[in-house]
């Protein structure tokens, strides 16, 4: 029994123990809530209508997982008439380019002020790091104008947006890119590479862990996000904003099942990559100080 | 660890790969955040007068006004940013560390709790909510405990001064708070070399100092960085308002304020970015001060 071994090998006094049981208790208190979200998400999918309104809080009496199929026609947006289908093609192209541009963007912008010395390299870090405790409160009116003004809502241009390299990433990745040796790149230039090259060929694979697991912090966040979407894609519904709008639009008369079955289809793929990258991710986050 | 030495004979490629590697992110910083905050700022000090843009202070007279005045919006709505504020600052924050502690104590089941933990982050925000209203809805046994038949989020019933649709959301951030800063600090106390703790556990230091007393000061400085970024949002600090009640109820907070004048297409945005332009001013002198103090505190407990 490797998980019963705590603290170390030592034996623990009563009183430890005591503690341990109660906070083992509480723990176990929050998984079940979160495995009861579940599961009572998954329940409400299965159910009639009138059984999901009736019955809220019991087992389904029939296992409709048609309801599941059904989901995709049926689960639409109400201002744009997308349906499921469409809101996941949004859903993977927004969150795809999002995340591949702003990962980018901070890869290459770390990698260039970590280990080229240019002038103003100093200002790039500084500026991020004062970026990072700006408490700015109200730039979304102003940000929501440029982006009307420049007429890329409700287009893929949106993703210009994301093309951000200042920041929490390139902090991330700037301690990665300081730590790693400059003799790998002085070794691959004695053998000819140019710049490009070293880069992508040989410093680029070595920060892969740290890159993957902010690839997926990243991809999660921008499938999740609902409010950039809600903003600037009215037209093109991704799935947190299609079926956000579609539970609101319909109160009275919802179809809570579709509802339900959507939101299971919708945080299916999210679950999958956590539960495959789950060791990179907890392994790979890390935050020391704020020091410039 | 970084190239030295310099050529006498500029070289063009290196500058050419250097520019490649930079400009696109240097752009979008240029656009979409210098110049956004810097119109974010003009736009504060200009208002419309007979169908005209004119300069001056008018948006925020008619701020301090309202603010002052008999019936306000923006009272209730700082009083809620600020509940939501130190509900993640003295609730959230203090379990993260004692969930982290248990966690990094390998706690039976550990691996699996800090999943569970973790969880929240992962799930879609209107996932989570559409779920937890229906369990705190209308015909819910939470909402019968309360005695409040149309559900804890659409009453205006109060506890201990706040009403229960306020408290229904506080609860859900604390229930979906923990995730991040959980992974960090967990990062954080699972550097800390093995020898200091067993050296600890020799001379026979009990739980409590052994958290105190040595975890405590070992992160310190991912804590100051937690913190920090906890005071960085004091003003935008709130619940998931737009999915749960849109500022009804008693749950206005000033960020919703904000996002629901831009959603509003007859909503005075001018008048928005000079609210909060008052708001980043108040919060950048507090933001400064905190972190000086955390690096105070931290370099007199450096080990």
């Amino acid at each position: 029994m490797k998980l019963l071994k705590i603290n170390k090998g030592k034996p623990k006094s009563l009183a430890q123990r005591i503690v341990f049981g109660i906070i083992f208790l509480l723990f176990a208190a929050y998984a079940a809530s979160m495995i009861y979200v579940g599961v009572f998400t998954f329940f409400s999918a299965l159910k009639t209508h009138n059984e999901f309104v009736s019955k809220m809080f019991d087992l389904p009496s029939e296992w409709l997982f048609m309801n599941f199929v059904n989901a995709f026609d049926k689960v639409t947006h109400p201002a744009s008439g997308t349906n499921m289908v469409g809101m996941l093609i949004n859903s993977v192209w927004y969150t795809a380019g999002s995340t591949v541009l702003t990962i980018a963007c901070s890869t290459t912008l770390a990698y260039a002020v970590s280990k080229y010395r240019f002038v103003g390299r100093n200002l790039i870090y500084s500026i991020s790091l004062v970026m990072m405790i700006l408490p700015i409160v109200g730039s979304l009116p102003a940000q929501y104008k440029l982006i009307m003004t420049l007429g890329i809502d409700n287009s893929p241009a949106i993703l210009l947006t994301a093309c951000s390299g200042f920041g929490f990433n390139f902090i991330v990745l700037y301690g990665f890119f300081q730590s790693l040796s400059w003799s790998y790149a002085e070794a691959a230039f004695i053998d000819g590479a140019g710049h490009l090259k070293t880069f992508v060929q040989v410093m680029l694979p070595q920060a892969m862990p740290s890159i993957v697991s902010l690839v997926i912090l990243s991809a999660i966040g921008t499938w999740n996000d609902y409010q950039g979407p809600l903003l600037y894609l009215q037209n093109m519904p991704t799935l947190a904003v299609g079926l956000y709008e579609f539970q609101l639009n319909t109160v009275y008369d919802m179809d809570f099942p579709s509802l339900f079955a959507g939101l299971l289809i919708s945080v299916l793929p999210v679950l999958v990559i956590f539960v495959v990258f789950q060791e990179t991710i907890m392994s790979n986050t890390v935050a020391g100080g704020l020091k410039g | 660890m970084e190239e030295v030495g310099k050529k006498k004979k500029h070289d063009w490629k290196r500058t050419a790969f250097i520019v490649g590697m930079c400009i696109v992110p240097i752009l979008h910083f240029l656009v979409f955040y210098l110049y956004v905050n810097f119109d974010s700022v003009m736009m504060a000090f200009r208002y419309l007068e007979d169908g005209e843009l004119v300069w001056g202070m008018k948006n925020f007279k008619v701020f301090f006004q309202e603010f002052v005045g008999p019936v306000s919006e923006f009272r209730p709505a700082l009083k809620n940013t600020i509940i939501f504020f130190c509900t993640s600052l003295f609730v959230v924050m203090p379990l993260t560390l004692m969930i982290a502690y248990f966690l990094y104590k390998k706690i039976a089941g550990y691996k699996f709790y800090r999943v569970m933990f973790f969880l929240p982050n992962i799930l879609s925000a209107v996932v989570m909510t559409i779920v937890y209203a229906r369990l705190v809805g209308r015909g819910s046994p939470i909402a019968n405990m309360f005695d409040a038949p149309a559900g804890l989020l659409a009453t205006d019933r109060y506890w201990l001064g706040m009403s229960y649709p306020m408290l229904a959301i506080v609860v859900y951030t604390i229930w979906t708070g923990f995730g991040t800063n959980l992974i960090l600090m967990s990062g954080a106390m699972n550097r800390i070399p093995e020898e200091v703790l067993e050296a600890a556990r020799l001379d026979g230091v009990g739980m409590v100092r052994e958290l105190v007393q040595i975890i405590l000061p070992m992160v310190w400085p991912t804590l100051t960085t937690l913190i920090v970024f906890t005071f960085v949002g004091i003003f935008t600090a709130s619940g998931p308002i737009l999915l749960f009640t849109k500022g009804q109820y008693d749950t206005l907070t000033i960020s919703y304020w904000i996002l629901s004048v831009v959603m509003n297409p007859a909503g005075d945005v001018r008048y928005a970015s000079a609210v909060g332009l008052v708001f980043t001013i108040v919060a950048l002198p507090i933001v400064l001060f905190v972190k000086w103090g955390m690096e105070k505190l931290q370099a007199a407990t450096e080990y």
